[in-house]
């Protein structure tokens, strides 16, 4: 009988605990999704998981190297044939891009325009995939401390992969360019176009919005990096047009791109640091500010 | 019947030693990182052990610490803080409220109640993230709820096998 009566009285300050709680969680979320006051919080509490996350990561280390040991010695030697391989062509590749700098130095020097910057390099590697579905984002190995800035333009091997949105101490978290609503300044390879193309929300997909329907951008067509913005350097590719849908009765055409960066399928990202060297532009909202909206 | 002696005898007697031991390899097993289809039906091991707190011990339920943890998902998720904390706390609410109709089935017939009250809080969660101006992410959002309750069974006894373990040592 005891136990009953301990029951409902516990069962009657529980639920306005619930309330309160409930009340003080939707609160929370609405600050988080609106303004960006909790950042701070995210990042304290961020530096408290980090040992918790370091243990978590041991049973993937641990199936890694185990896979790692069980690779045969054929497969090694392919691949060692197919790196090598990439190897002789990226040495031809360098060898022209050298030549090619100096030439664009040379021009450069000659219509007295500023020279370009060389962004630095940083190798993160990507320790998680998040598991909210609201979200392409991913959390990699470096953070404040090695030298990664907010907004750092990550890509890979075959383009641009995302930019870095929360940075931790030792952890930072990138936003892929295929997250919904994520912008990347762009340019058409083939006439040199300007427009934006935009994450829809999965990996699979890009898309370029606000284009008339008479654009000239067609099935095929490469999209690189315009370096407007400052954010991304210029000419990384991010992705190829795979369909434009010219309904005329929309106002706009609806092109679909596919990323040319192996989103969801590497490990390892490169940073560059922000390539901004021009003067800030008036009224513009910040990097921030912009990777929200 | 099993499962009321499990409820009155096993589960009551739950240290709260163990407990933090079991809510902390619950914490890293839900850290563990896995990629594609893996990661988005992965069940959510930390909801099963909230779960089975609320059902089996409900006098001992803290919501802060449920609160707490829901936070500590939420920004190793990266996703919008607040949210799972929601969803852990409604649902440890409706398993105390009902945990003695519940405690009556087997983990096979709980599941019968676990999935619809998993299924409404979630939609609640998601219907207080469009309100606080979030866009549907599709329906990946409603996997883990299988998966989770498909998991609990096997959840069940492992807590329980730990438990008895643990009272006899």
């Amino acid at each position: 009988m005891q136990a009953k009566t301990a029951f409902f009285k516990q069962r009657s300050s529980i639920k306005s605990k619930l309330l309160f709680y409930i009340a003080f969680c939707i609160s929370l979320m609405y600050t988080d999704a609106r303004f960006k006051y909790l950042e701070t919080i995210r990042t304290g509490v961020t530096i408290a998981i980090h040992p918790l996350r370091t243990v978590a990561l041991i049973p993937a280390k641990l199936f890694n190297d185990i896979s790692e040991v069980f690779t045969t010695t054929t497969e090694l030697r392919r691949e060692n044939a197919r790196l090598k391989q990439i190897g002789t062509d990226s040495d031809r590749l360098l060898l022209e891009q050298k030549s090619l700098l100096v030439e664009n130095e040379n021009l450069r020097n000659l219509l007295d325009l500023i020279p370009k910057v060389q962004p630095s390099q940083t190798v993160a590697e990507i320790i998680y995939y998040t598991r909210d579905p609201f979200s392409r984002e991913v959390i990699i190995d470096r953070g404040s401390q090695n030298g990664v800035v907010l907004g750092a333009p990550a890509i890979d091997a075959y383009g641009v992969v995302g930019q870095v949105v929360r940075l931790h101490r030792w952890t930072s978290e990138i936003s892929l360019v295929t997250h919904r609503d994520h912008p990347v300044p762009v340019q058409v390879a083939r006439n040199g176009l300007r427009t934006i193309v935009f994450g829809v929300g999965y990996d699979s997909s890009l898309e370029v919005r606000f284009m008339p329907i008479d654009a000239d951008i067609k099935e095929g067509d490469t999209l690189a990096t315009s370096g407007i913005g400052g954010v991304y350097p210029a000419n990384l590719p991010v992705g190829q047009v795979t369909k434009v849908d010219r309904d005329e009765s929309f106002p706009f055409a609806r092109i679909s791109v596919k990323p040319v960066a192996k989103i969801g399928k590497h490990r390892q990202v490169l940073l560059l640091s922000r390539s901004s060297t021009f003067p800030p532009h008036p009224e513009q909202p910040n990097a921030d500010e912009r990777i929200r909206d | 019947m099993i499962g009321k002696i499990q409820g009155n005898t096993i589960a009551e007697s739950m240290s709260t030693k163990l407990l933090i031991v079991i809510i902390i390899v619950a914490f890293l097993m839900n850290l563990i990182p896995l990629t594609g289809w893996a990661q988005r039906v992965r069940p959510d091991i930390l909801l099963l052990v909230i779960l089975y707190w609320g059902i089996n011990s409900p006098q001992k339920v803290n919501f802060f610490v449920i609160f707490a943890l829901g936070i500590l998902s939420d920004v190793a998720n990266g996703s919008i803080i607040g949210q799972t904390s929601l969803l852990y706390l409604v649902f440890v609410f409706i398993a105390v409220a009902t945990h003695r109709r519940v405690r009556l089935f087997k983990p096979i017939g709980q599941m019968l109640y676990v999935f619809p009250a998993l299924f409404l809080v979630k939609l609640g969660t998601l219907t207080v993230l469009f309100l606080v101006g979030v866009k549907f992410p599709g329906w990946s959002y409603f996997y883990p709820v299988a998966s989770t309750v498909l998991f609990w069974p096997l959840l069940n006894s492992i807590i329980n096998l730990a438990v008895s373990s643990f009272n006899r040592s």
